[in-house]
């Protein structure tokens, strides 16, 4: 066998392997580039005799038709195949990376902020731990009042509690001594409740207060209702009964129109087309004296809200306890 | 509380449903529980029509009737004397029973059989009524259930009355809150008793040692009654408050309770010892048996109230079942009395014994109530036991309490309200509740005496509020403008916690929200510092707070790999705290957890399971998007979890740890499956982040990249080797980017090889290939003299 009929040989066992465009490339530079082995036979010619060279040249030419022809059958062939490859099947599904959620009590909570700093208040946070003082007396709440029942909240020792609502955060920021305030306060809270649907021992709250200059009920009624139109719709009125807490007086439970049945009355308000969402009232004089703020100088509103209630009836979520047990399959559609 | 609809009509006249008498008292602020018809069922009681009644033939009192029931036409015999052709009436048909159980049966009256009965409204328990038949209107069908077309015999309004409210724990407080916001007059009944005995002083006397803890102890004498059962009208309204009849004087001394709010007791005069009363201190250690059989062991701050030798009722709270009233009594002693409210709320929550009388007592009763109480309670004894009633009250009663003045300037008014209530008005609204109002001209002020059934009312604010009550809140403007003062925070507390939420979100995690109350078990994590107990736990799975997020995060993992879900990317941002001798710290963290595969939703892949680094690359991304980057960051090897751990300092501060959380520890949490997770200290990483971003200015020259391979001994550490070739590049060096690590053949045994590509870059100008082959040459030579690496050709 003489070296062209060997070298045709290997360019054919090396042609079959090609898959593709690169590798028939990489194919052409090894035999027919500038330093492939049929174009090293041609550089060899110069050393034949000029008898033995015409024939050999036209050998060696035969065989660079050959490999050309050879290279763009095979060229050919590989974009046939390209294009007669099978379609995508277009109904298969997407790929979809893993995407985060956040939890509904933060978005929740993350829409109740937002609204209230659209209105001009400051988020304020506080320890969870509490004293006796700040939870309990500096709110205006009697020795004897039932709420300071070991049956009703968690005590550390005799002087530290778990907070059992997020108004401790206005003592502290009012002590600042800084007024005007305009603050809200989300944040845990903790109050001895056997969990069942409608109860968990740890809920969040969102408090808020504005204390200043000549601040009135008629501002705390406008305030409220901009920020549950905000919440709830444009259409959403609002309804204030009185009450009592003891850290406000006028005290007012905030009721605003169902957003299930637009107030028609249905299951879930039942039938009453209200649905209560917390408390609300002026600042009692002795809490703001207590820390130091003459109340015939200065005024002001507090107001309480409770997010799981927001969430469970916004989401229509029946049962508090899915917040807690973070099953995917209810953190996923949110 | 639970108020009777009708019993409310003993004090007013109104043409109110009980829905609409819900819907005024919750205006006013008694808030509604439920409203709920209260009666008999009714059952199988239908609408008839006499179609024709006419004399027995064999009796002149009976009549014989023809009803039609709709369906089928029925022979009655009846006995009332009202009975006519034509009516409509409520029958009953054989074989059924009435509401009081009896069952009505086919039998021959006078020789013609009677196939039921035409009731009267005392036979339905509607009506005391029992003289004659029950006439309905002449329009309703034959056939009909009675229960649909008539009302209820009652209604029972449950109201939710709050703390500061006793005076409304009684028909005759609510009525007066109705009457209030209706402005229609409250119609309080003479009470008229006729004292036929001889004076109450010949036959008993009280002595009260304790005035403070009772300041007032009033007394009648009856002698004589008859105990027996109370009468319909009676045990029906006792029924709508939802209380149960027991005899004509304890069901008295009840409804003197439920109508006028004043707790009342009743004792067996002749079972006083000495027939008479002393008010004293129990002594410690003192037992005393209650009525409700149970023997309380008392102390020397609780009140009693003694006959001659020994106590006889636990002040305000219960009787004793040594001079409870029996069939056998006789006479009665009618105590009607205003303890301490603070003492008789110790008395009754030291004893865990909590009344009707003591829940009134506890808020504040109206001392001045005692003898009206009294005299309503004789009224209806004698009229329903019988009795003779001594003449006069025995009356201990050494210093009256007096209601307050407040002043209350209706500037104030305008200025809590933000809106101008008249002075005449706002006497008007006060004037509704009770109060004595004098309206002072000159000083545009206005002098208020509330009643002394109002507790409340001690200050200017307490009648602000009133009057905003009484005005109605929704008559209060609303503000249609907010003024807001400019201080707005440069930083917002919720700012940086929001920052990391939205991140992690955007890598892939979910955002769980995990207990703050876990179990001694839960809390011990290696590394984790003591957690503080809760005095009071509901129970030990939720004595102890939570001293980081760890838990929580496994208890999570638990339950979703548990239930089919084991690609797990999650994280929780909350409060921790720690127990310490120096008190207890709480501070919020950030703890994310990896578990199952990477590549969870990328479907047509085969499953990759994460791995430390993916964990540790989470990390990274999330610390340089808060502007915490290489070189302040170091990464220090720790003992914690699996040994595959990481701690992150700034300088001496730590900052957080990463680790595949051990075997052991997962196990424990019923997690079986590799869990990797990091946690940090939100103030920490806040105080570690740099406020502010600076631009840093990139080349706008071309790079030259160049690909190294180098052999190393397999354990050559490569995080170090890295940045020790990011030192010997020189200063065009920009990036260096590992991107393999092979180990196999052509690294050899104990070797492994390491990919970088390297790119050259200057700010100023093109870099020629030589300046980047030098610099090439550098490293590969640092590489062989300092880690005996040899390029991989
Ligand atoms: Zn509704």
């Amino acid at each position: 066998m003489s070296d062209l009929d060997e070298l045709c040989l290997l360019f054919d066992s090396e042609l079959e392997k090609v898959e593709d465009g690169r590798a028939l490339d990489d194919l052409r530079v090894r035999f027919l580039g500038k330093k492939g082995l049929l174009t090293q036979k041609f550089k060899e010619l110069g050393a034949l005799s000029p008898a033995d060279k015409p024939a050999r040249g036209a050998e060696l030419n035969r065989v660079k038709e050959r490999l050309q022809e050879a290279l763009a059958q095979r060229q050919q062939a590989l974009e046939a195949g390209r294009l007669s490859q099978p379609t995508l099947d277009l109904t298969l599904p997407g790929r979809r990376p893993r995407l985060g959620r956040r939890h509904p009590l933060a978005q929740v909570e993350a829409r109740v902020r937002s609204i209230f700093r659209s209105m001009g208040f400051v988020v304020e946070t506080g320890p969870e731990v509490e004293t006796a003082y700040y939870n309990f007396t500096a709110l205006n709440t009697p020795e004897w009042h039932p709420a300071r029942d070991e049956a009703d909240t968690f005590y550390l020792d005799a002087e530290r509690l778990l907070r059992t609502e997020t108004s401790p955060v206005q003592i502290r920021v009012l002590e600042r001594g800084r007024l005007p305030v305009r603050m809200i306060a989300p944040g845990r809270v903790y109050r001895k409740d056997k969990p069942d649907p409608s109860h968990f021992p740890v809920f969040h709250q969102v408090e808020g207060l504005y204390v200043d200059h000549g601040v009135t009920f008629a501002d705390l009624k406008g305030t409220l209702l901009a920020f549950y139109r905000s919440l709830f719709g444009e259409e959403t009125a609002i309804r204030f009964r009185p009450h009592f807490f003891p850290f406000t007086e006028p005290s007012a439970e905030v009721d605003v129109t169902c957003f299930l049945c637009q107030g028609e009355g249905c299951r879930v308000c039942k039938q009453s087309g209200w649905l209560e969402m917390g408390g609300s009232g002026m600042v009692d004089p002795n809490v703001l004296s207590g820390v130091g703020i003459d109340p015939e100088e200065w005024s002001g509103y507090a107001f309480g809200l409770g997010i799981e209630r927001i969430a469970m009836l916004w989401y229509g979520v029946d049962d508090i306890r899915l917040f807690w047990e973070n099953d995917l399959r209810f953190l996923k559609q949110f | 509380m639970r108020i009777s609809y009708l019993w409310l009509k003993d004090f007013l006249n109104f043409q109110l449903s009980p829905f609409q008498v819900a819907d005024i008292v919750t205006m006013a602020g008694l808030e509604v529980e439920g409203v709920a018809p209260v009666g008999p069922e009714l059952e199988g009681i239908v609408v008839g029509h006499v179609l024709e009644a006419r004399k027995h033939p064999n009796a002149d009192k009976l009549s014989l009737c023809r009803v039609d029931l709709g369906d089928k036409t029925l022979e009655v015999v009846c006995g009332a004397p009202n009975v006519a052709t034509g009516q409509k009436v409520a029958v009953i048909e054989a074989g059924t029973t009435l509401p009081d159980g009896r069952l009505i049966e086919a039998r021959p009256v006078r020789g013609v059989v009677s196939h039921g009965m035409i009731c009267s409204g005392r036979e339905l328990m509607l009506s005391e009524d029992a003289e004659g038949i029950l006439v309905l209107d002449p329009s309703l069908t034959p056939g009909a259930l009675l229960r649909d077309v008539i009302g209820p015999r009652d209604w029972s309004l449950d109201l939710e009355i709050t703390l500061n409210r006793p005076d409304c724990l009684s028909h005759q407080g609510v009525a007066r809150e109705i009457a209030a916001a209706l402005r229609v007059p409250l119609k309080l009944q003479k009470t008229v008793v006729d004292e036929s005995g001889p004076p109450v002083d010949a036959l008993t006397s009280i002595e009260v040692r304790e005035p403070e803890l009772c300041p007032r102890y009033s007394a009648r004498l009856i002698r004589g009654v008859k105990i027996g059962p109370s009468p319909d009208w009676m045990r029906w309204r006792l029924e709508a408050a939802g209380l149960r009849s027991i005899n004509n004087v304890v069901d008295v001394t009840n409804y003197v309770l439920l109508e006028m709010g004043h707790p009342m007791h009743a004792f067996d005069f002749q079972r006083l010892e000495g027939r008479r009363i002393v008010v004293r201190r129990a002594e410690t250690g003192e037992k005393f048996t209650t009525l409700d059989g149970q023997e309380r062991i008392l102390d020397d701050r609780m009140l009693l109230i003694c006959d001659a030798q020994r106590g006889v009722a636990l002040a305000g709270v219960m009787g004793g079942s040594n001079s409870e009233i029996t069939e056998e009594t006789t006479d009665l002693l009618l105590e009607s009395a205003y303890f301490d409210p603070i003492n008789t709320r110790r008395t009754s929550r030291l004893l865990g014994l909590s009344t009707d009388s003591s829940k009134r007592f506890e808020r504040g009763a109206d001392p001045n109530a005692t003898v009206r109480a009294l005299d309503r309670a004789a009224e209806l004894i004698l009229q329903l036991a019988g009795g003779e009633v001594a003449q006069g009250v025995a009356d201990v009663y050494p210093r009256a309490i007096e209601p307050p003045r407040i002043d209350l300037r209706p500037a104030r008014v305008q200025e809590i309200l933000g809106l101008k209530v008249p002075k005449v008005e706002i006497s008007d609204h006060l004037v509704r509740l009770g109060c004595q109002v004098a309206i002072n001209e000159p000083a545009h002020s206005l002098t208020v005496r509330p009643p002394t059934w109002r507790p409340d009312l001690e200050r200017e604010i307490d009648l602000i509020e009133e009057v905003a009550r009484l005005h109605g809140y929704d008559h209060i403007p609303t503000a249609e403008q907010a003024r807001s003062p400019l201080n707005v925070p440069h930083v917002a507390a919720d700012a940086f916690p929001e920052r990391l939420a939205d991140l992690l979100t955007r890598e892939g995690f979910t955002q769980v929200y995990t207990s703050s109350l876990l179990s001694a078990r839960e809390v011990e994590i290696p590394g984790y510092p003591a957690a503080a107990r809760i005095k009071n736990p509901a129970s030990e799975d939720t004595a102890y707070l939570r001293n980081g997020l760890l838990p929580g995060l496994l208890k999570v993992a638990a339950y979703n790999l548990h239930r089919g879900q084991p690609d797990l990317a999650l994280f929780e941002i909350g409060r921790v705290f720690a127990a310490g001798d120096d008190g207890l710290r709480e501070w919020d963290a950030l703890t994310g957890l990896l578990a199952g595969a990477r590549n969870a939703g990328l479907w047509d892949q085969p499953e990759q399971a994460v791995d430390f680094l993916d964990l540790k690359g989470h990390v990274q991304t999330m610390l340089s998007e808060i502007l915490l980057d290489k070189p302040e960051l170091f990464y220090y090897h720790i003992e914690h979890g699996t040994g595959d751990a990481l701690e992150v300092r700034r300088g001496e501060r730590s900052l957080g740890w990463l680790e595949q959380v051990h075997p052991a520890v997962a196990a424990r949490f019923e997690v079986d499956v590799p869990v990797f997770a990091f946690e940090f200290s939100l103030p920490e990483l806040a105080e570690a982040s740099p406020g502010r971003l600076v631009y840093r200015p990139f080349s706008k020259f071309p790079s030259l990249q160049r690909d190294l391979a180098f052999v190393l001994p397999e354990e050559a550490a490569v995080g170090p080797l890295l940045e020790e070739i990011r030192s010997a590049g020189g200063p065009h060096l920009a990036g260096t980017e590992l991107f393999d690590v092979y180990r196999g053949v052509q690294a050899g045994p104990g070797m492994k090889s390491i990919a970088v590509r390297l790119a050259f870059q200057s700010p100023e100008r093109t870099l020629t290939d030589a300046e980047a082959d030098a610099a090439v040459e550098a490293i590969v030579t640092m590489m062989a003299q300092a880690h005996g690496a040899r390029l991989r050709s």
